[in-house]
């Protein structure tokens, strides 16, 4: 049997390197946003980026992209420096380009690069090419999604706009802000996901400033630092706790630690996995997905963490406490309903997230939910009372299954919803010849 | 780079030249898009073999004003058939299933002609890496500069 050891060094790859900026098409910041537009993309992030990069393939160029940030996959990018990250733990094989047209995937683009990538990530490469797990680069990644928005036009057609409603009305959708107003033939809704806040009951009143959630800055000096959670967020904030010299207590709900090769989603990436799912072939009884996601979206770190955490444990410096709930969290620390208190001059979340479904878009009617998760048509994602609206990422994981929130959903989203967007707009145009 | 585990099988080197990591991957691109980046590599001796090629997917996606894909082959192709003249022959080489070894005797060759041949000579590192490329694929990249760009 084969063994693969970790390289905890993979979690210290270089961020903002000296990347080569490449001329990109000109974008026009002072272009008049459109009124009118084929389609609309609210979102562009990875899956927005990618639903955008698939319709351009399609032939379909009218499209508006909509984000709070004005720049592609750029919230990302800040939740994922703000934790430090280095590398993401989707394999080279997911990115938000697009597969079939011959595109520079994402290891030809690090490949590209040999020279400004160090041995271990040469080495994460040579392990992809060999059929085996491997993580991706932050910066490969970043450069990439550029590149990416850049060949597909996206850079040009991205405004910087909040979106306070999407109407659909008969044949076409408005998408409203506070300035602006777009008639769409066409929405995707590409929101990904928001933080999950704590329950109510665990502090009273207006939240200490001793504690905070993971987006949120961890002030300096602190020594003794509580992490709330058992996922990859945890896992950075401990790693960087850790790194500052603080001590770290690490609380979880669970029975122990789920050190993983890979993304917890990993088995529903394949279409089979999907299958356990998506009614494509067979119907799935709601409740039996609601069960398989309750059991398989379980937080899990990346394995690289593995020797560190524990050599910390052994030193001391990292005390897990694991296997009971939280009572209360307050300035001093974390009180488990056990009685025992964790205390620590700060204390910070990282309690998973919520998937944005649509809500506050369009009405609770349209996005039909259910259980937490909109009514979506399962063969084109579109929204079974909103047919002209679709959701991508996230929202679309009681459809696609958990990985519908990772890099590869997004792209098995993409395909669904792109190919029904361009036969309708080419539709249209036909009988308009 | 040696591993102290891992014995099972052994990968690719992951301390070659970076240009033979480059080149491997265009000896898998379609001939056009070869002509096209020697076309682009020739306009900017400064430009790297990496730049050149995500320009080239630029340019097939229409994404650059001012110039297209087809300006690019019909550059590449011209550079080609100057390369070409007077029946250069860089001899058989090293040929070799492993396309690691495959270019670096093609590049070694070329390398070497440019000394004996000017129209081999390069003025910068992405063109000398994309007429190594073409180089290895002469009778493709040939038909296909003929087929974009007649004499």
């Amino acid at each position: 049997m084969t063994t693969f050891v970790p390289h905890p060094r993979v979690l210290r790859s270089p961020r903002h390197r000296d990347w080569p900026r490449y001329p990109e098409p000109a974008n026009d910041e002072a272009a008049t946003l459109p009124e009118v537009a084929d389609v609309v993309i609210v979102g562009a992030g990875p899956a927005g980026l990618a639903v955008a990069a698939a319709l351009w393939h399609l032939g379909i160029p009218d499209v508006v992209v909509l984000d709070r940030t004005g720049k592609p996959v750029s919230r990302f990018f800040e939740r994922v420096d703000r934790l430090e990250q280095r590398v993401l733990r989707s394999p080279y094989e997911h990115h938000p380009g697009v597969e079939g047209y011959r595109d520079c995937e994402l290891r030809d683009f690090a490949r590209l690069h040999w020279s400004l990538l160090t041995p271990i990530e040469r080495r994460e490469i040579r392990m992809s090419q060999a059929g085996h797990r491997s993580v991706v680069p932050v910066d490969v990644f970043e450069a990439y999604c550029h590149h990416t928005a850049a060949i597909h036009g996206v850079t040009g057609r991205l405004w910087r706009r909040d979106v306070s409603s999407v109407e659909p009305n008969g044949e076409r959708v408005t998408v409203r802000g506070a300035d602006f107003r777009i008639d769409a033939g066409q929405v995707v809704l590409c929101l990904g996901e928001e933080r999950r806040d704590a329950p109510g009951n665990w502090w009273t009143g207006t939240r200490p400033e001793e504690i905070g959630y993971w987006d949120e800055t961890v002030p300096a000096g602190a020594e003794r630092e509580v992490v709330v959670g058992a996922g990859l967020t945890a896992a950075h904030l401990i790693h960087n706790a850790l790194d500052r010299g603080a001590r770290v207590e690490w609380v979880m709900r669970g029975e122990n630690e789920r050190y993983q090769c890979s993304d917890v989603n990993a088995s529903f990436f394949r279409a089979e996995g999907r299958a356990r799912f998506d009614s494509f072939r067979a119907p799935v009884p709601w409740a039996d997905r609601l069960a398989l996601m309750g059991r398989q979206r379980r937080a899990s770190v990346m394995f690289e963490f593995r020797p560190l955490f524990e050599a910390a444990q052994a030193d001391g410096r990292l005390t897990v406490h694991r296997g009971t709930d939280i009572g209360a969290v307050h300035a001093k620390g974390v009180e488990l309903t056990d009685g025992r208190l964790v205390s620590g001059d700060h204390t910070t979340l990282a309690l998973g997230t919520v998937p944005s479904i649509g809500g506050g878009l369009m009405s609770d009617e349209l996005v039909g939910a259910r259980d937490g998760w909109p009514d979506l048509d399962e063969r084109t994602l579109a929204y079974q009372r909103a047919p002209r609206v679709f959701a991508a990422g996230a929202a679309a994981c009681m459809v696609l299954g958990p990985a519908g929130r990772n890099i590869d959903g997004h792209r098995v989203a993409t395909a669904r919803i792109a190919a029904t967007i361009a036969a309708r707009v080419h539709e249209k145009a036909a009988v308009h010849v | 780079m040696s591993e102290r585990y891992d014995t099972i099988f052994s990968l690719p080197s992951v301390d070659d030249d970076p240009d033979t990591e480059v080149g491997v991957l265009l000896m898998g691109l379609a001939p056009d898009r070869l002509l096209a980046g020697l076309g682009v590599a020739t306009r900017d001796p400064a430009a790297d073999p990496a730049t050149v090629t995500l320009l080239v997917d630029q340019l097939r996606h229409d994404a650059r004003p001012g110039l297209t894909f087809s300006d690019a082959v019909a550059a590449g192709a011209q550079r080609w058939r100057v390369a070409c003249e007077g029946s250069v022959d860089l001899g058989s080489g090293t040929r070799s299933a492993a396309l690691r070894q495959l270019w670096e005797s093609t590049a070694r060759a070329v390398a070497a002609a440019g000394d004996e041949f000017p129209q081999l000579s390069t003025n910068g590192a992405a063109e000398r890496v994309y007429l190594t490329a073409c180089w290895s694929r002469p009778e493709e990249i040939t038909k296909i500069a003929e087929e974009c760009c007649p004499t």
